[in-house]
C-alpha cells in the first residue's frame, strides 16, 4: 500500500505532465490548421488580442484554484482545470462526492472521492456534448431555448447554489457569518462589476475572514493562558 | 457561417485535431480515475460506496451538460463545427469561449462574432486567442505542488489552524457565489429558486435518514427542484 505522501507526489506528476501535454496538444489545433491551410497571420494581432484575454482569465483561472485546492484536493483541481465547467459542474459534483460518502472538505478520503467525482463528470459532458454535435443540437438546442423552458436553464446556477450552500451553513453557521458578510459587503459596493471581479473577491474574502479568525484564536489562546496561569 | 472560411472549420484536419485533444483529455481523466479508485479502496472506502459516487456524479452532470449543447448551437454558425467541439467539451466553459471569440472578433474590427462575416485569417486568428487567452488560467495548476505543500506544513505544524483555513477557504467560496444573489432582491426568481432548491435538498436530507438511496440522488433532484421551480415562478409572474 501507497503512503499519503506517495499518493500525493503521484497525482502532482500526473497533474504536471498531463496538464503540459493538454497545454501543447492545445496550441496544435490552432497551429496545426494554420499550417495546413498556409494560413498568413499578422502575429502582432494575435498577441495584442490575446493578451488581455489571457490576463483577465489568468488571474480568475489562478484565484479559483487556490481557493478549490484545499477544498476538493489538488488532483480534482488538476482534472477541473484541464476539463473546463468548474464553477457549473466539477466543483459542485466534488462537493456532492463528499457529501454523499460523508468525508470533510480537504481531508484525503474527500481528495479521493473529488477526483472520482470530477472525472466521471468530465466522461458524462464530453459524451452528451459529442451527442449533440453529432445529432443531438438541432433537436435539443430549440427545445431549451423555448421562452417557457429557459428560465430553468437562466437560474441553473441559483439552483445549485441552493443544495451547495445549504448544507454549509447548518454546518458552520456561525463560522459563515464572517466570510458572507463580507462577501454581501463586496456585492453591494462592487455592483454590477462584482461578476467580472468574483475570483478576486473570493481571494479577498477568503484572505480578511483568515486574518480575523487567526487573530480571534491567538487572542483566545493567549487568554487561555492567562487563565490557566 | 460564411463560405469563406468553412474549408477550414468544417474540414478533416479540424476534425481529426480537436478529435486527438478530446481523446487526449479523456485518457487523462482515466488515469487519474484509475489511480483515485485504488486509492480509495486502500483508504477504506467501499466499493459500494465509490459506485455510489460515481452513478451520484454521472446523474448529477446531466443537466447542467444541456446548456453547453445550447452554446454550441451559438457559436456552430460563427465557428463551424469542430472547434467549438472541442472547447466547449474539454478546457472552457460556455462563459469563457463565448466572451473570449467575440473579444478576439472585436479586437479584429468586426462587430460580434455572430456575423460570421469576417476572412480566413481572422477565423485563425480567432482560434489562436481563444486557445492563448485560457492558457495562463490553465497552467495556474503548476504551483498547486508547492502551494499544497506550504498548506500540509501549515497544517502539520498547527492542526487547528489547518482546519480553519480549509473551513474558511470553503465558507469564502460559497459566500462569493451566494452574495449577489443575496444582495439582488429584485431577482425574486433567481432567489425563490435558491429557496426551493435548498429546502428540497432539506428534505431529502432529512428522509434520507430513513431511505439511504436518497442521498446519492439528493443534489440531483433539489437542483432539478430548483429549476423546476424557476420555469413556473418565471412563467406565472410573466403572466400576471
Amino acid at each position: 500500500m501507497q503512503s499519503y505522501d506517495q499518493f500525493n507526489n503521484k497525482i502532482h506528476k500526473m497533474g504536471i505532465l498531463t496538464t503540459l501535454a493538454v497545454g501543447i496538444l492545445f496550441i496544435t489545433v490552432p497551429l496545426g490548421i494554420t499550417i495546413i491551410f498556409g494560413i498568413k497571420l499578422d502575429w502582432k494581432q494575435v498577441f495584442t488580442v490575446s493578451a488581455p484575454i489571457a490576463v483577465i482569465f489568468g488571474i480568475t483561472g489562478l484565484c479559483e484554484k487556490l481557493s478549490m485546492a484545499p477544498v476538493i484536493g489538488p488532483g480534482a483541481v488538476y482534472l477541473a482545470s484541464s476539463t473546463g465547467n468548474v464553477q457549473n459542474m466539477k466543483l459542485p459534483a466534488a462537493l456532492n462526492a463528499m457529501r454523499v460518502v460523508e468525508c470533510e472538505e480537504g481531508s484525503e478520503k474527500g481528495r479521493v472521492v473529488s477526483i472520482i467525482a470530477v472525472a466521471t463528470s468530465a466522461f458524462v459532458t464530453t459524451f452528451i456534448v459529442f451527442l449533440g454535435m453529432l445529432f443531438l443540437a438541432p433537436l435539443v438546442a430549440p427545445l431549451l431555448s423555448n421562452p417557457v423552458i429557459s428560465p430553468a436553464f437562466d437560474n441553473m446556477f441559483p439552483a445549485l447554489l441552493g443544495p451547495m450552500v445549504l448544507p454549509v451553513l447548518v454546518k458552520n453557521f456561525k463560522a459563515a457569518i464572517l466570510p458572507f458578510g463580507l462577501a454581501i459587503i463586496f456585492a453591494v459596493v462592487l455592483g454590477s462589476r462584482y461578476s467580472q471581479l468574483q475570483s478576486i473577491v473570493m481571494v479577498a474574502v477568503i484572505l480578511l475572514s483568515i486574518g480575523v479568525m487567526k487573530l480571534i484564536m491567538t487572542r483566545k489562546k493567549t487568554a487561555d493562558e492567562q487563565a490557566e496561569g | 457561417m460564411s463560405e469563406i472560411y468553412s474549408f477550414i472549420s468544417n474540414s478533416v484536419p479540424m476534425a481529426v485535431l480537436c478529435g486527438i485533444v478530446i481523446i487526449f483529455v479523456m485518457v487523462q481523466s482515466a488515469l487519474f480515475f484509475r489511480a483515485a479508485w485504488r486509492r480509495s479502496e486502500e483508504i477504506g472506502i467501499s466499493k459500494a460506496d465509490r459506485k455510489k459516487i460515481v452513478k451520484s456524479s454521472a446523474l448529477f452532470s446531466i443537466v447542467p451538460s444541456l446548456p453547453i449543447i445550447i452554446s454550441y448551437v451559438i457559436l456552430m454558425p460563427a465557428l463551424g463545427r469542430f472547434f467549438p467541439w472541442l472547447r466547449l467539451s474539454v478546457i472552457g466553459s460556455a462563459t469563457y469561449e463565448t466572451m473570449a471569440a467575440n473579444m478576439a472578433v472585436t479586437a479584429a474590427g468586426y462587430d460580434s462574432i455572430s456575423g460570421g462575416d469576417f476572412p480566413a485569417e481572422t477565423y485563425v486568428m480567432i482560434m489562436w486567442a481563444v486557445t492563448l487567452g485560457i492558457m495562463l488560467s490553465s497552467l495556474a495548476v503548476l504551483i498547486l505542488k508547492k502551494y499544497d505543500k506550504k498548506m500540509q506544513t501549515i497544517s502539520a505544524g498547527n492542526k487547528a489552524l489547518g482546519t480553519m483555513i480549509t473551513s474558511v477557504m470553503f465558507l469564502g467560496m460559497m459566500a462569493t457565489f451566494s452574495a449577489p444573489y443575496i444582495v439582488d432582491y429584485k431577482n425574486v426568481v433567481a432567489i425563490l429558486t435558491i429557496l426551493i432548491s435548498a429546502g428540497t435538498m432539506f428534505l431529502l436530507e432529512y428522509l434520507s435518514g430513513k431511505w439511504k438511496t436518497l442521498k446519492e440522488f439528493s443534489f440531483a433532484v433539489s437542483m432539478i427542484a430548483g429549476m423546476a421551480g424557476a420555469c413556473v415562478i418565471s412563467n406565472v409572474m410573466g403572466g400576471i
